[in-house]
């Protein structure tokens, strides 16, 4: 529940708030594809540099609990698998370690995956800790898509956050009554917890929806302090990342 | 169409009846409900836990379409086309129990915002409304915050910060006090005290039986989705059959005052709708009260006075300056009273106040402390 709660509350409080947010997505966009695009190690090494550092500074050099947790869980799961496909690609062997060999086509493939996905992982935090999800509804604004797809990503995004502090209202008093004492106990709390959460979920939106009726809601969420737009500025900028990332890639 | 008296009522209800099309028994369910809410007045809406209030509330600002019965605003039979609901939804507002349910928007200002972004008001009237309303309820701290980083009592005073960013005529409260602190629970009925006498008409449903006696000009009661009274405060908590009916206990001004006139044999007049009213008829306090100068403060702080005696601040205008360092007082809150305890005792006390309020404050003062020597000063 809170990591949900404390990344938007990140985002909220982050310096590149005032960005737009457009401008922001293309920018990551650019940085994840010159990533991509890239033939050497060097770039996703330096997109990782870019991007951490900018998480960094997004969240004012503090480096929160939860996105050093979402990163801990994310290099285990890398290790892993990189770990995996430096034994099973088949070439040059490098190393032999009993009936264990790493080839150098494997510890390169392994490398360069390991690497692209830790730059992407961090330009999405960045994006992630700087963007509050309501500007997300003003992306799709921007875009031209129909006023309805912004709405019901303010009721998702209102609604989830609802949810998830009432799930952890309720685990928290199941866990005050024992309710997570055994293996099979917390499963039987977890589904009962999870039928009440539904009930009370449909309770809470007619209760939501007659508030917002009595505020004159139209169905159009109106924002009163709408982000910046993207101008061309953010264009030239994300397009001239992609190039030179693209160059120093080795493409040219 | 019908007419009802505007000047008297601002909002009338004729045999109104509602129910949610999946209630069993009385629970969520309202009927023939004829009531009135006076204008310019503060009434108090009470009744056990499901008797309707909460259903009746919504039937007030257009969200409930009655089954049968009529809904007056000021005299006119409201119609439920979108260009009539739009108006009575802009001067009747409601605040909900639950500022959850009312919250919807990603930072405080965004959700005042609302309202009257709603409205289709201009962006400078509506930056107007937000800046007027947080600083009604003096939340100016929490602006730029995410709702969700807000304790329960900021939660409950940016929903009222939404209600009053419409600019209401009447605004309607459900359980206004509930779950708050001392310091927020008399800040809000302040606020509700200073809004009244600036025009507004207030409404308000609570359990708090002494706050709903020492409050409210007028009580309507609910039981099962009916109306069983309505009418002065003073003639329902005398009613002992009907108050104990409803589950309330009497408020104690009220019982000490029977307590008194049994002892005594004579009548307790008038009641006393607080303890500290009611001990100013048994207390004999020897000497002559302390002054109780009232002096009137500015919007942007102005010249204040120097002030060596205790002192306190009453309504927003005086909290705002006050939170700006520019007024430093005793008390935050409670100033009234306090100011009744240190005149009993012959201290002086200074209350500094916008000026509009000076009257009411001098009213209550007098009911609370007949002898006690008020002045208004510069």
């Amino acid at each position: 529940m809170a990591g949900t709660v404390s990344l938007d509350s990140l985002a909220q409080k982050s310096m590149f708030k005032g960005l737009p947010p457009s401008g922001k997505f293309l920018f990551a966009l650019a940085l994840l594809l010159g990533s991509l695009f890239s033939k050497n190690l060097a770039v996703p090494l330096l997109v990782f540099a870019i991007g951490i550092s900018l998480v960094f500074l997004s969240t004012g050099f503090r480096f929160p609990r939860i996105i050093l947790g979402a990163y801990l869980g994310t290099l285990s799961i890398l290790l892993v698998s990189v770990f995996v496909i430096s034994l099973t690609t088949p070439g040059e062997r490098v190393a032999e370690f009993g009936i264990v060999s790493f080839t150098k086509e494997g510890l390169l493939l392994s490398a360069t995956l390991f690497l692209r996905a830790l730059a992407g992982f961090s330009i999405l935090t960045f994006f992630a800790t700087s963007t509050p999800v309501p500007h997300f509804a003003f992306v799709f604004r921007e875009a031209g898509l129909p006023a309805f797809v912004s709405e019901i990503s303010i009721l998702v995004y209102r609604y989830s956050l609802m949810i998830l502090e009432e799930l952890g209202r309720m685990t928290i008093a199941a866990e005050c009554r024992l309710g997570y004492t055994g293996f099979f106990r917390s499963i039987k709390t977890s589904a009962r917890i999870s039928a009440a959460l539904l009930s009370r979920s449909l309770a809470f939106a007619e209760r939501a929806e007659n508030a917002l009726v009595s505020r004159n809601f139209r169905g159009d969420f109106p924002s009163f302090r709408e982000p910046k737009r993207t101008g061309f500025s953010w264009v030239a900028l994300s397009i001239l990342s992609f190039a030179i990332l693209y160059f120093l890639g080795g493409n040219l | 169409m019908e007419k009802s008296d505007s000047n008297k009522n601002i909002i009338e209800t004729k045999e109104l009846s509602f129910s949610y099309g999946n209630s069993d028994g009385n629970e969520g369910k309202i009927s023939r409900i004829s009531l009135t809410i006076p204008k310019g007045k503060k009434t108090v809406f009470l009744g056990p836990n499901g008797a309707g209030k909460s259903t009746l509330f919504l039937c007030l600002n257009g969200v409930n379409r009655p089954d049968s019965g009529k809904l007056f605003f000021a005299g006119k039979e409201v119609k439920y086309d979108q260009k009539a609901l739009s108006s009575l939804r802009e001067k009747v507002v409601l605040v909900f129990q639950n500022p959850d349910d009312q919250i919807f928007s990603a930072t405080v200002e965004e959700d005042v915002a609302f309202g009257p972004l709603n409205l289709g008001l201009s962006r400078d009237e509506v930056e107007r409304r937000v800046d007027e309303a947080i600083s009604w309820v003096g939340i100016e701290s929490l602006r730029g915050r995410p709702t969700t980083d807000l304790s329960f009592g900021q939660r409950k005073r940016v929903s009222l910060a939404g209600a009053l960013a419409m600019k209401p005529e009447v605004i309607i409260m459900d359980e206004p006090t509930a779950g708050l602190d001392n310091e927020i629970v008399h800040e809000l009925l302040e606020l509700s005290d200073e809004l009244n006498r600036k025009g507004l008409t207030v409404a308000m449903s609570t359990h708090d039986i002494e706050t709903a006696y020492e409050w409210a000009d007028e009580v309507r009661a609910l039981e099962k989705g009916r109306l069983v009274f309505s009418g002065k405060t003073g003639d329902f908590f005398s009613d002992d059959e009907l108050v104990h009916r409803l589950g309330f206990l009497r408020p104690a001004p009220l019982v000490l005052d029977k307590e008194l006139e049994l002892i005594t044999g004579k009548k307790s007049s008038p009641p006393s709708r607080s303890i500290l009213e009611f001990s100013e008829k048994v207390l004999s306090h020897k000497g002559r009260h302390g002054k109780i100068t009232l002096v009137p403060v500015l919007e942007d702080g102005g010249k204040i006075p120097a002030n060596h005696n205790r002192s306190g601040i009453y309504g927003s205008v005086a909290r705002r300056i006050s939170k700006k360092g520019l007024l430093d007082v005793h008390y935050r809150f409670h100033a009234i009273e306090k100011a009744v305890f240190e005149a009993r005792r012959g201290g002086d006390f200074t209350i500094f106040s916008e000026g509009i309020l000076l009257p009411l404050i001098r009213e209550k003062l007098l009911r609370l402390c007949p002898k006690a020597r008020v002045e208004t000063g510069r």
